[in-house]
C-alpha cells in the first residue's frame, strides 16, 4: 500500500522543454542571497508565533460570543478581554510586513524549475498555496474589519474564524513539512547542523549565499533592519488605540482612546441603530422578565441604589478605554424581579438597525458586583450614542456584548448578536 | 539525506487536522454565493501578492540596484519598506469607506495627510542616511 502510493507520488512527471525557462524561472533570476531557507526560517519563527498568538486570542474571543457548555469565561480581572483583544489586533497588524517579508525572502521558489518533479511536488505546492492565501486573507480580512469595511459577500465573523483554523493549521504543517530546512536555518551559520542532511555541492551553494548576505550591498543586516523597523513603525503607528500611552505618536491608527462623545470612542451610533427617536421618548420602559415582571422608567432605575465601576470598554476591533460607570447593579435589579443571584439572563436593545441587538449574561457577570445596568458615564448622563437611557456595562467582556438602549432583560441565553 | 526530524509529525498531524476542521467549517456555514466571495478573496489575496506587490517590490530593487550608488541601497531599502508597510495598514482608514453615520470617534484624524507627512519624514531620513553612507564610502575610498 504504501509503496504503491510511494509509486504515485513519486513518480516523474515530465520535464517541461527548457526553452519555456525564461524571465523569472531563469536560474540566476533573483540574485539577492537573501533568499534563503535562513531567512526564511528566521522570519518565519517570528510570524509563525504571530500568528499561533492570532489564532489563541482570536479561539478566545469567539469562545467567550458563542460559548460552548464547557467553556466559562471570568468576570475579571476586569482587564482580561481588553489584553486578549488588544493582543490579537495588535499582533495581528505587525503581521503585515512581517508576512510580507516572509514572501520576498522564499518567492524566487514560485519560480522552481522544473515547477514540480513529482506529484508529491506538485501536492507540496498547492499547500503552499493554501498557507499563502489563508495567511493573506486573515491579514486582509482583519484589516478592513477594523476600518469597518466590509467589501465582500461573506459574514466577516464566520469567515474570519473558520479560515482562522485553516491559517493556523497550514503554518503548523508547513512548519512540519520543512522541519529539514527550519532545523538547518536556525542553525549557527558554519555550524554542521546549518548544512545537515545536504549533498556537499549544495551546501556549498548554500554557504556561499549567506557568505554573501554578511557583506553584500543590501547586506543580512540591511534585511533585519528592514524587518524590524518595517514592522516597528506599524507597532508605533497603529498600537496607541490599545495601549493608550501611545496614542499620541499612533497617527494612523482607528481611534484615540479618549476621543468620542463623553470620552470614550463609539463603534454603532443611534442612527446605525435606529433609536434617535425611541431612546429619549419619555414613555421608554425597562422590562424586566421574570417571577416578579418590573416595568422601570428612567426615574425607577434612578431609584435603585447606584454604584459606580471603572469599566473599560473593549472593542472586538482592538481599541479600548476606561470610563467610569455609574447605575443600578444588574444583579440587584434581577434580584426585585425575583430572580436568584447568578441567574442567567439575556439583554435586549430596542434598536431597530445595526448589529449587536441581543447579548447573553453568563453566570459570573450576572453575579458579579460590578456589572450595571449604566445611566451615567464619567459623571453625565449618557450620550444617546452611548446607550442613553440605559446599557448594560459588564467586566472583561467584548464590545459588542455591552449592549446599548436596553429595553427588556428576561431569563434565558440568547447568544449574542441580531 | 539524513532522516527528516520526527518533531514534525507534533506540526504537521494537528495541522493538518485543524485545516480539515477549518474547511469543514467553512463548508457547512457558508452559503454557495458566500463562498465564492471566500474563494476569491483567498486566490485573489495570494495573486495580488504574487503578481503585483511582489514584482513592484523587486522591480524597484532592480531600478535602485542599477542607479543608486551602492552604500545608498541599505538605507533606501529600510525607508522604502517602511513607508510601505505603515502605507498598507493605513490604506483602508485613508480610503475610510466603512463607519457608523454620526460616529465622530471613527478616524478622528486626517488619514491622507497624515500618512503624506509620515512617508515624507521616513523616506528623509532614509536619503540622509544614504547620502552619510556614500560621503563615509568616499571619504574612506
Amino acid at each position: 500500500m504504501t509503496r504503491a502510493l510511494d509509486r504515485v507520488l513519486g513518480a516523474r512527471l515530465p520535464e517541461p522543454p527548457d526553452a519555456l525557462r525564461r524571465g523569472p524561472f531563469r536560474e540566476d533570476a533573483f540574485p539577492s542571497p537573501l533568499h534563503t531557507e535562513r531567512r526564511a526560517s528566521r522570519v518565519g519563527v517570528w510570524l509563525g508565533a504571530g500568528f499561533v498568538v492570532c489564532f489563541l486570542t482570536g479561539l478566545i474571543s469567539h469562545l467567550v460570543q458563542a460559548p460552548p457548555p464547557w467553556f466559562v469565561w471570568p468576570a475579571g480581572p476586569v482587564w482580561l478581554y481588553r489584553v486578549t483583544q488588544g493582543t490579537h489586533v495588535m499582533v495581528g497588524l505587525a503581521l503585515v510586513p512581517l508576512l510580507l517579508v516572509k514572501l520576498w525572502t522564499v518567492y524566487p521558489g514560485l519560480f522552481r524549475w522544473p515547477p514540480a518533479r513529482t506529484p508529491a511536488a506538485l501536492v507540496g505546492r498547492l499547500s503552499i498555496l493554501v498557507l499563502v492565501a489563508s495567511a493573506v486573507f486573515m491579514l486582509a480580512t482583519g484589516l478592513v474589519n477594523i476600518s469597518q469595511w466590509y467589501p465582500f459577500g461573506f459574514s466577516f465573523k464566520v469567515a474570519h474564524y473558520w479560515t482562522g483554523w485553516v491559517a493556523v493549521g497550514a503554518v503548523l504543517t508547513h512548519v512540519g513539512a520543512m522541519a529539514p530546512q527550519i532545523r538547518r536555518g536556525l542553525a549557527r551559520r558554519g555550524s554542521p547542523a546549518a548544512t545537515a542532511g545536504l549533498e556537499p555541492s549544495e551546501a556549498e551553494e548554500l554557504l556561499a549565499a549567506d557568505e554573501a548576505a554578511e557583506d553584500g550591498a543590501v547586506s543580512r543586516r540591511a534585511f533585519v533592519v528592514t524587518a524590524a523597523v518595517a514592522t516597528g513603525a506599524v507597532a508605533i503607528t497603529q498600537w496607541g488605540q490599545t495601549i493608550s500611552p501611545l496614542a499620541r505618536v499612533s497617527v494612523l491608527g482607528p481611534r484615540i482612546p479618549g476621543v468620542g462623545p463623553q470620552g470614550l470612542p463609539v463603534n454603532q451610533t443611534a442612527i446605525t441603530a435606529g433609536v434617535t427617536e425611541s431612546a429619549v421618548d419619555p414613555a421608554f420602559r425597562l422590562v424586566v422578565e421574570g417571577p416578579t415582571p418590573l416595568s422601570l422608567s428612567l426615574a425607577d432605575l434612578q431609584a435603585f441604589p447606584q454604584h459606580t465601576e471603572r469599566l473599560p470598554i473593549a472593542c472586538v476591533e482592538g481599541w479600548s478605554a476606561n470610563a467610569e460607570w455609574t447605575g443600578p447593579r444588574l444583579r440587584d435589579v434581577l434580584e426585585a424581579a425575583g430572580h436568584p443571584r447568578g441567574t442567567v439572563v439575556h439583554v435586549e436593545s430596542i434598536q431597530t438597525g445595526g448589529s449587536y441587538r441581543v447579548s447573553t449574561v453568563s453566570k459570573p457577570h450576572s453575579a458579579s458586583e460590578k456589572t450595571l445596568l449604566a445611566l451615567r458615564l464619567n459623571g453625565e448622563e449618557l450620550d444617546v450614542d452611548h446607550g442613553y437611557p440605559v446599557r448594560l456595562i459588564a467586566p472583561n467582556r467584548p464590545g459588542a456584548m455591552q449592549t446599548k438602549w436596553l429595553g427588556r432583560i428576561a431569563p434565558g441565553a440568547a447568544g449574542v448578536g441580531s | 539525506m539524513t532522516a527528516a526530524p520526527r518533531w514534525r509529525w507534533l506540526f504537521v498531524v494537528p495541522g493538518l487536522a485543524a485545516v480539515a476542521y477549518g474547511a469543514y467549517g467553512l463548508w457547512t456555514s457558508l452559503s454557495s454565493e458566500a463562498l465564492t466571495s471566500w474563494a476569491v478573496w483567498m486566490l485573489g489575496g495570494a495573486l495580488l501578492h504574487d503578481l503585483v506587490v511582489a514584482p513592484v517590490w523587486i522591480g524597484l530593487g532592480w531600478l535602485a540596484a542599477r542607479t543608486l550608488p551602492r552604500p545608498a541601497r541599505a538605507p533606501v531599502v529600510v525607508g522604502a519598506a517602511t513607508s510601505a508597510a505603515v502605507a498598507l495598514v493605513a490604506a483602508p482608514f485613508v480610503l475610510g469607506f466603512g463607519g457608523d453615520e454620526g460616529d465622530t470617534s471613527f478616524l478622528p484624524r486626517d488619514y491622507g495627510l497624515t500618512l503624506l507627512v509620515v512617508v515624507v519624514v521616513v523616506l528623509a531620513v532614509s536619503a540622509v542616511w544614504a547620502a552619510v553612507r556614500v560621503q563615509r564610502a568616499r571619504d574612506s575610498a
